[in-house]
C-alpha cells in the first residue's frame, strides 16, 4: 500500500480540486486501495507556486498540481501555455497544449517527473470599475496580477501592476489602492467580483493550464499494474477536466451577469490591438524560453495563423 | 576556549549590524515604493520583491546576536525547579542538541541553494533575480547563526563548572 | 508501518512539551518535533522540505510590516513621544475619582494606536507613569495592575504584531484585523476606565489628590502635545484605509513619521537610529524564529493529517459554539501561563481554526478573540511579558505584580464574554469599512 500527499493550490470547493478529490476516488477504487492520494488543498502545506517544480523534483511532494504559469522562473518554457493572448478559444490552447507536450516532458524529465493529466482554466478577462473598450482605455489602470505574465501584461499595457495576496485585495480596492484584477469568470465568481467591481471584460488573456506531476521516484516504486490503472484513470480525468472548462466558463458568466456585472466582449479593433501585444510579449519571451519554444510557436502559427 | 566564543559572539554583533543596515534599506525602497504609486501610478517592480528578499536575509542575520542576547523565547519555568547544577546541565544540553540541529537545517539550506543553483532557478519576475543570490546571504546569516550556536555551547559548558547565569 | 492517529498525536506532543520543558528554544523545538513527527510517521524526507518550508515562510512580502512596525516602536521607545503624551492628558484626568490611574487606561490607548506590541506600549507608558506614581503616593497595587492590565492593548489596538502573523496564518486581510480591533480595544479600555472609576469612588485613598490645579484654557493648551500622537495614528491607520499604502507600506510610513517626529524633538542621531535598528532585527528574529518552527510543524502535522482529525473529531462531539469557546478559552488561559503570544497563535492556529470556522465563527472574529486570549497570557504567570516588562521597571517579584493585575485579568475574560455574544463589536467596522 503507497500513500500519495498531494499539494493543491487551490480551495478544495474549487472545481481543480473537486477535480483531483474524483481523480484519487477512482485511482482508489481501480487499484482496490493499493495507492491512496490525500489532498491538500489551499495550499495548506505551505508550498508556494513558484517552488513546485523543484518541490517534486527533490522529492518534497510525491504529487502536485502545478500551474504553468507559476514555475516559469524554474523552466521558462512551462509558461508557453499562459503567454498573453496566445490562444482566443479553447480549441486554439488545447492545439498549444498538445504541440507543447513533448517539450513539456523533456523540460520535467530534468526535473525528475511527469504529468499525469493536465486540466484547463477559463480565459481570465479582466475587473474594472469603467469599461475598457481600447487598448488606451488601459493605461493608468491599477492592477491587481498574481504572476510574472500579469507583471508582463501590465508593464506592456501602461497598467500599474502589482502582487499582492489575495486576502488584501478587495480592502486594497475598497480603499482605492487598487482598482481593477484580471482572472477568469469562475474565480470572479468564488471570489464575488460584484461586490466590488462592476465591468467583466473578456480580453481572454490567458487560460494556463495545471499539471498534476508526480516525482519519478516515487512513482517507479508503484507495482506495473498499479501504474497501469493510474495511468488509465489519468487519460479519462485529462479529457473530463477539458470537456469541463467550457461549460464552467459560460455557467459563470451568467453568474456574473445574473449579479449585475456588466460583461463585455471585445470589439475586433481592440482584439487587434491585444493580439499586437501578446505578440510583441511573445517573441520576448520566446527569446529567454529557447529554440524548443520558438520552434514550438512555428508550428502552432502554421496550424492556426496566430 | 573563551577567545573562540568571543570572536564567534563579535561576528554574531557584525552580522546584527549588517541585518540592521538592511533594515534601514528595506525601509527607504518601500517608501519610495508608496511615494511612486501615489505620485506617478509606477511601481519601482522590486519592492515587494527585494524587502522579502531582505526579510529573509535579516531574520538569520540578526538571529545569532538574539540568541547571544539571550533573546530567543525559551521556557525556563520547569527547570527552575531544579538544583542550579541540573539546570545547567539540562541547559547544556539542550543547546547541544539545538545546536546539532541547527547544523543539519543549515546543510539543508544549503542543498536548497545549490539546488536553485543548479536548475537555474529566476524569481520569475521582471527582475528575473537568480534566486541563489538572496538564499545565499540568508545563508551567510544562517551560518553564523550556526557558529553563535556553536559558542553558545561552550559558553553554557563552563558555566557548569564556574555556575554562571545560564538564563 | 500504520500507525494511528493516537500514537502520532501522542508522540507528537509528547516530544513537544518534552523539549519545550527542557527549555529548548520555542523556535527549535517546534522545528525538532515537525523532524521527529515526519521520520517516524511521515512517508516524506523532512530535511528539504524544513528547508524548503523555511524559505516560503521567509521570504514572505506580508511578514516585512514586522520588523517595521518594531522599528516604529524602538524609535517612539526613544522619542519622548510619551512624556508629551502624559504632559496633555495630566489636566484631563486629575481631578476624575481614580484620578491619574486614568492615565495609564488612556495614555495606552492612545499609544497602542501607534505601536504594534503589549510590551512596548507597557514599557514605554510604564517608563513615564509609574514614576510619577510613586512621587503621588498612589496605591502600588493599583498603579502596576492598572499598567499591566492596559498595556495588553498594544496587541488589540491596530496596529498589532499578533494580528499581522494572525492574518497571514489564518489568509484574512491585516488592513480588516486592524479594523475589527478597534471597538473592542475601545470596549475593553472602557471597562478599565468603569472599574478604575469605580475603585476611586469606593476607597478614595487609592489615587491622593494632586496639589495643582488647572484651569480650562490650560487644559485646552495642553492638548497640544497629543498632536505627535494623532499625526501617527493618522500617518499609519489613514494611510491604509484612505488607499494610499497597503499595511506593510504602511508600517514604512509610521518609521518615517516616528523617525520625523523624533529628528524634530532633538531625540534622533545616526547613532541612535542604529540602536533602533538593531534592537528592532532583534525583536524581529525573536518572533521570525517562533513563526518559521511553527510553519514546518504545521507542513509535517498537516502531511499526517492530525488537523483535519482533530477537527473532525470535535466537531463530531457536536458542542454548543458558546460551549466550544469556554473550552478553548480555558484551553488558551492554561497554555498562555507557559507561552507567549506569538508561540500561542502560530502553535495552535492550524488546529484550532478549521475547528472554529467549522462551527461557524468569522475568522477575523476569531482573531480578535485569539489575540484577546494572548493579552491575557500577558499577564498571567510565570510567563507573562506585561509582568517581566513591569519588573523591570520597578523590581517587584513576578507573583506580585501578577496578583496586583489579577482584577484585570477577570476584566479581560468579561469582554471576552461580551465579545462572544456580541460577535458584531469587532466584526461591525470591518464589514462596513472593507467589505465583507
Ligand atoms: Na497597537
Ligand atoms: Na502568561
Amino acid at each position: 500500500k503507497t500513500k500519495w500527499d498531494m499539494h493543491l493550490n487551490y480551495p478544495a470547493n474549487n472545481f481543480h480540486s473537486v477535480g483531483a478529490k474524483e481523480f484519487a476516488d477512482k485511482v482508489r477504487e481501480a487499484t482496490n486501495g493499493e495507492l491512496d492520494i490525500r489532498l491538500h488543498p489551499g495550499s495548506s502545506l505551505g508550498f508556494k507556486g513558484p517552488e513546485l517544480l523543484r518541490a517534486v523534483a527533490e522529492g518534497q511532494l510525491a504529487i502536485a498540481e502545478i500551474p504553468t504559469g507559476m514555475v516559469e522562473g524554474d523552466a521558462p518554457l512551462m509558461a508557453l501555455t499562459a503567454q498573453p493572448f496566445i490562444a482566443n478559444t479553447f480549441k486554439e490552447q488545447r492545439k498549444l497544449y498538445e504541440l507543447a507536450k513533448p517539450a513539456y516532458a523533456k523540460v520535467q524529465k530534468r526535473f525528475n517527473q511527469f504529468t499525469l493529466y493536465t486540466s484547463l482554466w477559463p480565459f481570465a478577462g479582466i475587473y474594472t470599475q469603467r469599461p475598457v473598450n481600447s487598448a488606451a482605455d488601459l493605461n493608468g489602470l491599477k492592477m491587481r496580477v498574481y504572476d510574472g505574465t500579469g507583471l508582463a501584461f501590465g508593464d506592456a499595457a501602461g497598467i500599474a501592476a502589482r502582487k499582492m495576496p489575495f486576502s488584501e485585495v478587495y480592502p486594497a480596492m475598497k480603499a482605492g489602492l487598487l482598482d481593477s484584477m484580471y482572472t477568469s469568470s469562475v474565480s470572479g465568481v468564488d471570489a464575488k467580483a460584484w461586490e466590488i467591481l462592476k465591468y467583466f471584460t473578456r480580453i481572454n488573456i490567458v487560460a494556463p493550464v495545471n499539471l498534476i506531476n508526480v516525482n519519478k521516484e516515487a512513482w517507479d516504486k508503484l507495482p506495473k499494474d498499479v501504474q497501469e490503472k493510474v495511468l488509465k484513470v489519468a487519460a479519462e480525468m485529462e479529457n473530463n477536466m477539458w470537456d469541463k472548462v467550457a461549460k464552467m466558463d459560460v455557467d459563470s458568466v451568467a453568474t456574473l451577469a445574473k449579479n449585475g456585472m456588466t460583461v463585455v466582449e471585445v470589439n475586433p479593433a481592440f482584439r487587434k490591438e491585444l493580439d499586437a501585444m501578446g505578440e510583441k510579449l511573445r517573441a520576448k519571451w520566446a527569446k529567454k524560453a529557447g529554440k524548443d519554444a520558438q520552434e514550438i510557436l512555428k508550428k502552432y502559427r502554421e496550424e492556426t495563423g496566430r | 576556549m573563551n577567545a573562540f566564543a568571543s570572536t564567534i559572539e563579535k561576528i554574531s554583533d557584525w552580522m546584527a549590524k549588517a541585518g540592521a543596515v538592511i533594515l534601514g534599506l528595506m525601509t527607504v525602497l518601500i517608501l519610495v515604493e508608496i511615494f511612486l504609486w501615489n505620485t506617478f501610478s509606477a511601481t519601482t517592480l522590486i519592492a515587494d520583491e527585494y524587502s522579502a528578499y531582505g526579510l529573509a536575509a535579516i531574520i538569520f542575520l540578526a538571529s545569532g546576536y538574539c540568541l547571544k542576547e539571550k533573546g530567543h523565547i525559551r521556557i525556563t519555568l520547569v527547570l527552575s525547579f531544579l538544583s542550579p547544577r541540573l539546570q545547567r546541565i539540562i541547559t547544556f544540553v539542550s543547546t547541544a542538541i539545538s545546536t546539532v540541529f541547527m547544523g543539519y537545517l543549515f546543510w539543508y539550506l544549503w542543498k536548497m541553494m545549490a539546488a536553485a543553483h543548479r536548475y537555474g532557478s529566476t524569481s520569475g519576475t521582471l527582475t528575473e533575480t537568480p534566486i541563489w543570490i538572496p538564499q545565499t546571504i540568508m545563508l551567510v546569516g544562517a551560518l553564523s547563526f550556526l557558529l553563535q550556536f556553536v559558542a553558545s555551547s561552550v559558553r553554557t559548558y563552563q558555566a557548569i563548572g564556574t555556575g554562571e547565569d545560564v538564563f | 508501518m500504520e500507525f494511528s492517529l493516537l500514537t502520532m498525536s501522542l508522540v507528537v506532543f509528547g516530544v513537544l512539551f518534552l523539549a519545550l520543558g527542557a527549555g529548548i528554544w520555542v523556535g527549535f523545538a517546534l522545528f525538532i518535533v515537525g523532524f521527529v513527527g515526519m521520520t517516524f510517521f511521515g512517508t516524506l524526507p523532512a530535511g528539504n522540505n524544513m528547508a524548503s518550508s523555511v524559505w516560503a515562510t521567509v521570504e514572505k512580502w506580508e511578514y516585512v510590516a514586522l520588523p517595521l512596525f518594531i522599528l516604529m516602536g524602538e524609535i517612539l521607545f526613544r522619542s519622548g513621544i510619551s512624556e508629551r503624551l502624559f504632559k496633555s492628558l495630566v489636566p484631563w484626568l486629575y481631578r476624575l475619582p481614580g484620578g491619574l490611574l486614568l492615565m495609564n487606561i488612556v495614555s495606552c490607548t492612545l499609544f497602542a494606536a501607534v505601536s504594534g506590541s503589549s510590551a512596548a506600549t507597557t514599557a514605554t507608558v510604564g517608563r513615564i507613569t509609574l514614576a510619577e506614581f510613586d512621587k503621588l503616593g498612589y496605591d502600588k497595587r493599583m498603579a502596576m495592575g492598572s499598567l499591566a492590565g492596559a498595556g495588553t492593548l498594544g496587541f488589540l489596538i491596530p496596529p498589532s504584531l499578533i494580528m499581522i502573523v494572525y492574518a497571514i496564518l489564518a489568509e484574512v486581510s491585516i488592513g480588516k484585523m486592524f479594523m475589527a480591533g478597534i471597538l473592542p480595544g475601545l470596549l475593553l479600555a472602557s471597562v478599565y476606565i468603569a472599574y478604575i472609576i469605580f475603585q476611586g469612588i469606593r476607597k478614595p485613598e487609592i489615587a491622593p489628590r494632586m496639589a495643582e490645579s488647572y484651569s480650562w484654557s490650560e487644559r485646552f493648551v495642553a492638548l497640544k502635545d497629543l498632536a505627535p500622537t494623532i499625526f501617527l495614528i493618522l500617518m499609519v491607520l489613514g494611510s491604509i484605509y484612505a488607499g494610499i499604502a497597503t499595511p506593510t507600506e504602511a508600517a514604512a510610513l509610521g518609521v518615517f513619521g516616528a523617525t520625523l517626529f523624533a529628528v524634530i524633538n532633538r531625540q534622533m542621531t545616526w547613532k541612535t537610529m542604529m540602536e533602533c535598528l538593531i534592537g528592532a532585527v532583534k525583536t524581529n528574529a525573536m518572533i521570525m524564529l517562533i513563526v518559521i518552527g511553527a510553519g514546518f510543524l504545521s507542513r509535517v502535522m498537516g502531511f499526517l493529517g492530525i488537523p483535519a482529525a482533530i477537527t473532525e473529531f470535535i466537531v463530531g462531539l457536536g458542542l454548543s459554539p458558546y460551549t466550544l469557546m469556554v473550552l478553548l478559552g480555558l484551553f488558551y488561559i492554561v497554555l498562555g501561563c507557559l507561552l507567549d503570544g506569538f508561540s500561542i497563535v502560530v502553535m495552535t492556529l492550524p488546529i484550532a481554526l478549521p475547528m472554529v470556522t467549522a462551527a461557524g465563527f468569522d475568522p477575523v472574529w476569531f482573531g480578535i478573540y485569539l489575540v484577546l486570549m494572548v493579552e491575557v497570557s500577558q499577564i498571567t504567570p510565570p510567563v507573562g511579558f506585561n509582568l517581566f516588562v513591569i519588573q523591570g521597571l520597578t523590581g517587584e517579584p513576578i507573583m506580585k505584580i501578577a496578583r496586583y493585575a489579577f482584577p484585570f485579568f477577570f476584566l479581560m475574560l468579561f469582554t471576552t464574554a461580551i465579545l462572544t455574544i456580541f460577535p458584531d463589536i469587532a466584526l461591525f467596522l470591518p464589514n462596513i469599512m472593507v467589505g465583507k
